[in-house]
């Protein structure tokens, strides 16, 4: 337990004394203001005759109190994984992970270590909120500020989420093909489809709500559901629709909520998410590989190690000639360089855009080869469709605007994440270098929608090309200007799917950068992001320029 | 050609500086640059390539100030960092010819170039290999080489040989000797014979402070029939220590070698011997204010 306690202890002043986290805790503490002034609200929406109306309750300290505890519970389950999920890297980036190694700290004491360490993160945004809730509340708030309802239901709500996401993250860390773009991805996914069981609370009371249901709900909303019911049914009698939604909304009506007792039920489910935790947890030792990037070769699966017995790669410490057979130095002549300003943006923009392509997996490539066939096919012109076109604009559009996420996700962290950024900042061109960089994200993007360009010129779909080139131009403008700024690919990461399962995949017209749907075309929110992209492309330019010096 | 600084400093913090005062002028040859750890090397080397601007003074290259200018240096200037990074999954090839379109490199100069550069670091059976397959020694031959792609006029270069064979430090070190005509290189290691073998000058740095900057054999003279080395029992070292300036001990089966400096010969047994580098480094960093 002492040994785990260091393990968290070093990892946790690592990850505190880092100036990123006050960002974080900013944003957070911006939300403890947010949940008092109706920004962030929870509301039970009402059908009058007139349509939907949301009711919300009065801004007392126990009714800020639940939006504080869901929020600390929303805010780990969506971004607690992104913060978490580098804590093993971290180590394998210091070469601590080596020194870890040689010693007889066990796997689990190492990974209960680091466990305790994003579980430390995870309080301290909560401490950040909760501070955050109870000074905004003095200011803002409805009736007297109690500090353990505001606070209360951030431990019972979001603790034990916490402790979850920290798990989760720890195992992905530990699984190679988790570890990285495609986990960030996964990630989101499965924090996206843990909510779907509230949907089986629709309609319902509280009391009738199926068990499984209650202990499927991992924001604790069916609990606040039951906590608030009574305080609405004041207000609103009779209601049966549901618990109240949380997030942005605009409500109309009010409720008063000033407490009520908690019943044993909710303490229950809370603790029990500290079940599939430790279950994660002890999990994440039978993948976990403690020697780091020295035992690469052998995950790297069946393929992996099929080409590995190719003449092109092969043996990971290969031999060169010896010195000794090597010619005498005295006896080699050398080339004069006379002219060193000769050097070809389009030379650069070949290598950026290798350096893009390289390195994925055979099959990522093979995936995005059929999101480039697909719609060719289709624009053939002996009429074989596979997919029709309205189809591709609706499915392949969304598909071929995240496939390359892989690829974009490096773009503005590459130099720092193998670091040769001194060796680009002492040339003449490390501002081209960065516009070839993010010319050589355009160009993969415009490779993995050629397909989709092609199909819609032939078809005439003059408003879904525009869409398309707008997202060819958004996605890696994007990750460049995040990743120059961040220095993470983290942050584009999140924001992009983001966008991208708001926009392309669910219709949100206002952010479909895309053109997934006629809606947003029509409304020019192509055109707008294309503009945005040129912003930020300037933005990372601004950053480089900074960096120069 | 002719890099000069002056009253150089960096300050990290309020009472941290990295250097102080660095007053130096550095001709074509190679400049050895020797400290112990934290001395602030890295830090002066970080300047001179324009990877990091000073809190105080100025540096300039031909007169003209880099830290105004910096594209004066980086357009002449070959570098190889104490940490340096490579694509891992370029081939040795594909990644000087993205360090020659960095450096401004024509096409045929740069395939003449890649040609020679990879033949000098002896690595012309893996150019077709991917960088993740190197091992240590050979992608610290890889940085050598993309240093001295661009012919440069200003090599600055940070340790250059961690991590190579004693053959291959051999080659690499008449590697500098022979490609240093014209140019300026600014050679910063631990290891001294490295300095000793290949440097005309040498500049001692101590707690960011420039303790000298003087010929390699000036350096020399200042302990030169100061270096005696005895045979004494174990006990006695220590006693020698407190007295004597004490730049080596060897254990043997009849007891310990010791190699120290001193005026006059420190025990009757005590043979006068020749002076190194290194005593003479040790001599400098002990007894700065004698310098």
């Amino acid at each position: 337990m002492r040994r785990a306690y260091h393990v968290a202890r070093a990892d946790f002043l690592q990850r505190v004394r880092s100036r990123k986290l006050l960002v974080v805790l900013a944003v957070v503490a911006y939300f403890g203001y947010l949940v008092n002034v109706g920004g962030i609200e929870l509301a039970y929406q009402i059908e009058r005759a007139n349509g939907l109306s949301n009711v919300h309750g009065t801004n007392t300290a126990e009714f800020v109190g639940l939006k504080t505890g869901l929020t600390g519970a929303a805010v780990l389950l969506f971004a607690g994984f992104y913060l978490m999920n580098a804590t093993i890297a971290r180590d394998r980036q210091y070469d601590l992970h080596r020194l870890v190694a040689s010693t007889t700290v066990s796997n689990w004491t190492y990974l209960f270590g680091k466990w305790l360490s994003n579980l430390g993160l995870a309080v301290v945004i909560l401490i950040a909120l909760g501070v955050a809730s109870v000074v905004n509340h003095l200011v803002h708030g409805v009736g007297p500020t109690e500090p353990l309802a505001l606070v209360g239901p951030l431990v019972v709500f979001a603790l034990p989420v916490g402790a979850l996401v920290a798990a989760v993250a720890l195992f992905f860390e530990t699984v190679d093909w988790l570890d990285g773009t495609g986990g960030n991805i996964g990630y989101f996914f499965l924090a996206t489809f843990a909510l779907a069981g509230l949907s089986a609370a629709d309609g319902r009371l509280p009391e009738s709500i199926p068990m499984w249901a209650r202990v499927m709900d991992p924001l604790g909303q069916l609990a606040v559901y039951e906590l608030t019911v009574d305080a609405l049914h004041a207000t609103v009698p009779g209601y049966h629709g549901g618990p109240p939604s949380f997030g942005t909304l605009r409500a109309t009506e009010t409720f008063v909520y000033t407490g009520s007792t908690w019943p044993s039920w909710i303490f229950a489910q809370r603790a029990w998410l500290l079940v599939p935790a430790i279950a994660i947890l002890s999990a994440a030792t039978i993948p976990f590989d403690r020697l780091g990037s020295e035992g690469e070769s052998g995950r790297r699966g069946w393929f992996g190690r099929v080409l590995e017995r190719l003449p092109y790669s092969a043996g990971a410490e290969g031999h060169d000639a010896p010195a000794s057979d090597a010619r005498p130095i005295e006896a080699m002549s050398f080339t004069t360089v006379e002219n060193r300003d000769a050097g070809s943006f389009w030379r650069l923009l070949r290598a950026e855009t290798r350096l893009t392509v390289r390195g994925r997996r055979w099959w990522w490539y093979a995936v995005a080869g059929a999101l480039v066939l697909v719609p060719l096919a289709t624009a053939l012109p002996f009429g074989v469709e596979i997919v029709p076109v309205d189809l591709a604009r609706r499915l392949l559009v969304p598909l071929v605007f995240i496939w390359p996420i892989f690829l974009w996700s490096d773009l503005g962290v590459r130099a720092a994440r193998h670091r040769t950024t001194d060796l680009i900042f002492t040339s003449r061109y490390a501002a081209g270098q960065l516009l070839a960089e993010w010319l050589g994200g355009v160009a993969v993007a415009a490779g993995a929608a050629s397909g989709l360009i092609v199909l819609f010129v032939t078809t005439g779909q003059t408003a879904a090309l525009l869409g398309v080139v707008s997202g060819v131009l958004f996605a890696p403008s994007l990750a460049l200007a995040l990743g120059t700024w961040s220095r993470s690919s983290t942050l584009f990461e999140m924001v992009y799917l983001l966008l991208w399962y708001a926009g392309p995949l669910n219709g949100g017209s206002a952010v479909d950068f895309v053109g997934a749907t006629t809606d947003s075309t029509a409304m020019g929110v192509p055109f707008a992001f294309a503009g945005l992209s040129l912003l930020l492309v300037g933005a990372a330019m601004l950053r480089r320029r900074h960096e120069l010096g | 050609m002719k890099l000069q600084t002056e009253n150089l400093g960096k300050q990290y913090g309020d009472d941290v500086w990295g250097i102080r005062d660095i007053t130096l002028e550095l001709d074509e040859g190679i400049h050895g640059l020797l400290g112990p750890n934290g001395a602030g090397k890295s830090t002066l080397m970080g300047i001179l390539s324009t990877v990091m601007q000073p809190t105080t003074g100025a540096a300039y290259w031909n007169g003209t100030d880099i830290t105004e200018s910096p594209d004066v240096v980086r357009s002449i200037l070959g570098y190889l960092p104490q940490q340096f990074g490579t694509y891992p999954d370029l081939t040795l090839e594909e990644f000087l010819e993205y360090v020659a379109a960095l450096r401004g490199l024509a096409s045929e100069t740069a395939s003449a170039r890649i040609e020679e550069m990879i033949e000098l670091t002896n690595l012309v059976q893996v150019r077709d290999r991917k960088l993740k397959t190197f091992s240590g020694g050979m992608r610290q031959r890889v940085g050598i080489a993309q240093a001295l792609l661009n012919d440069p006029k200003l090599l600055i270069v940070d340790e250059p040989t961690v991590g190579l064979d004693p053959e291959e430090r051999v080659r690499l070190r008449n590697a500098l000797v022979n490609t240093a005509t014209d140019r300026v290189v600014v050679l910063s290691t631990h290891i001294v014979p490295d300095v000793e073998s290949t440097a005309e000058t040498l500049a001692i740095l101590d707690d960011g402070r420039l303790v000298t900057h003087a010929p390699v054999d000036d350096v020399l003279d200042r302990v030169t029939g100061r270096v005696y080395e005895c045979v004494v029992p174990p006990e006695e070292v220590a006693p020698l220590r407190d007295e004597f300036q004490v730049c080596s001990t060897v254990r043997r089966s009849d007891g310990v070698t010791v190699r120290m400096i001193a005026e006059e010969p420190p025990t009757e047994t005590a043979d006068r011997v020749s002076a190194t580098l290194e005593d003479a480094y040790l001599d400098c960093v002990d007894h700065p204010e004698t310098v």
